[in-house]
């Protein structure tokens, strides 16, 4: 028996509309939830008396915002990062798809990195990425169309060892992800699962632990 | 629905995120499967796959520029990407904002179609 025709052709239409949008991209479904993952750290921060703007690269404020497609490095190119400042708290500066040199010398890719903003500043002016020792915090934005599969937790792991992430750092997911999430969490990193705008729960939780992550960062 | 149909259903999802160039999700979604899950799994994780990939995206795509305010948002390669980014044949501005609120709007269908799938409508 065949599914229903009606169904089918309704499906059949949104998923041709979202190819119009360039959602068949599996890297641009990445980019965007990096972005996202960003606005909950602001909507977080702001809950927290922390404020914030966005700034280009020369640290002029902007309402014209520009995201890097794929990973970049926070000294290269003209990208928008979100500068927070609270009057009892260090500056700070929330970046999206930029290298951080762990101990092993080798550099990883940050979905959301929080840093002082001196520290970004000293890698905007000697073109250096960022250390592991300057990270006040860290997120994994995890796009997927299923469950998350166990080697992004033991990619999470490694990341946690090279770069001394625990108690600051949090894999987000749009989907679920038990094992992976037994996983991070037996070594300190945090997870939260089904974060999208339908699971207004999901980001009451996850706003939460931005703020607890943002009021440990100095 | 009846397991039939359900058989049918998976097929159908699989063949169209795979024709409309999901194929990616079609992988996560099998890889992210424990082998006892049952045929209305299956479809209901097909489902949600679609939704992930149609009104999900849409709805963050939407949202980002309101909780940022900002009105549009670019994603652009870094200097040192090594491979050119793919150039899409993308919609841009108001345009754009139609077709999303157009898939952010099949929230509601999909929902129903789970309850289908789950026998809990008719």
């Amino acid at each position: 028996m065949a599914s229903d025709p009606d169904l089918l052709a309704a499906v059949a239409s949104g998923l041709s509309v979202a190819t119009s949008l360039g959602y068949d991209s599996q890297s641009a479904a990445h980019d965007l939830y990096e972005a996202y993952v960003l606005t909950l750290l602001l909507e977080a921060a702001r809950g927290d008396s922390w404020n914030w703007v966005l700034r280009d690269q020369s640290c002029n404020i902007t309402k014209h915002a520009v995201f890097r497609k794929g990973p970049g490095r926070l000294p290269t190119g003209n990208f928008t990062h979100a500068l927070l400042t609270r009057p009892d708290k260090q500056s700070l500066e929330a970046h999206i798809g930029v290298k951080v040199r762990g101990k092993s010398n080798i550099s990883h890719e940050f979905d959301l990195l929080v840093l002082p903003s001196s520290a970004a500043q000293a890698c905007r002016t000697s073109g250096a990425d960022p250390t592991w020792q300057t990270v006040r915090g860290h997120a994994e934005a995890k796009y997927y169309a299923g469950d998350l599969p166990l080697p992004l937790g033991r990619a999470a792991v490694g990341l946690e060892r090279d770069c001394s992430l625990s108690g600051k750092s949090v894999v987000v997911t749009n989907q679920n992800g038990p094992t992976v999430e037994q996983l991070v969490t037996h070594y300190g990193i945090a997870f939260r699962f089904l974060i999208k705008p339908s699971n207004s729960a999901g980001l009451y939780y996850a706003r939460l632990l931005f703020r607890e992550i943002l009021r440990n960062s100095a | 629905m009846e397991e039939d149909e359900i058989d049918a259903l998976i097929a159908d999802l699989s063949s169209q995120l795979i024709e409309y160039g999901f194929a990616w999700a079609l992988e996560e979604v099998e890889a992210g499967l424990s082998l006892e899950a049952d045929q209305r799994r299956v479809a209901i994780a097909l489902v949600e796959a679609v939704e992930s990939v149609t009104s999900d995206l849409a709805r963050m795509e939407l949202a980002i520029p309101e909780a940022l305010k900002v009105k549009e948002v670019e994603f652009v390669a870094p200097p040192e990407a090594r491979f050119p980014p793919r150039q899409p044949n993308e919609a841009f501005g108001v345009h754009r904002r139609e077709m999303a609120l157009k898939l952010a709007g099949l929230a509601a269908e999909y929902a129903e179609l789970k309850e289908r799938i789950r026998g809990e409508r008719p």
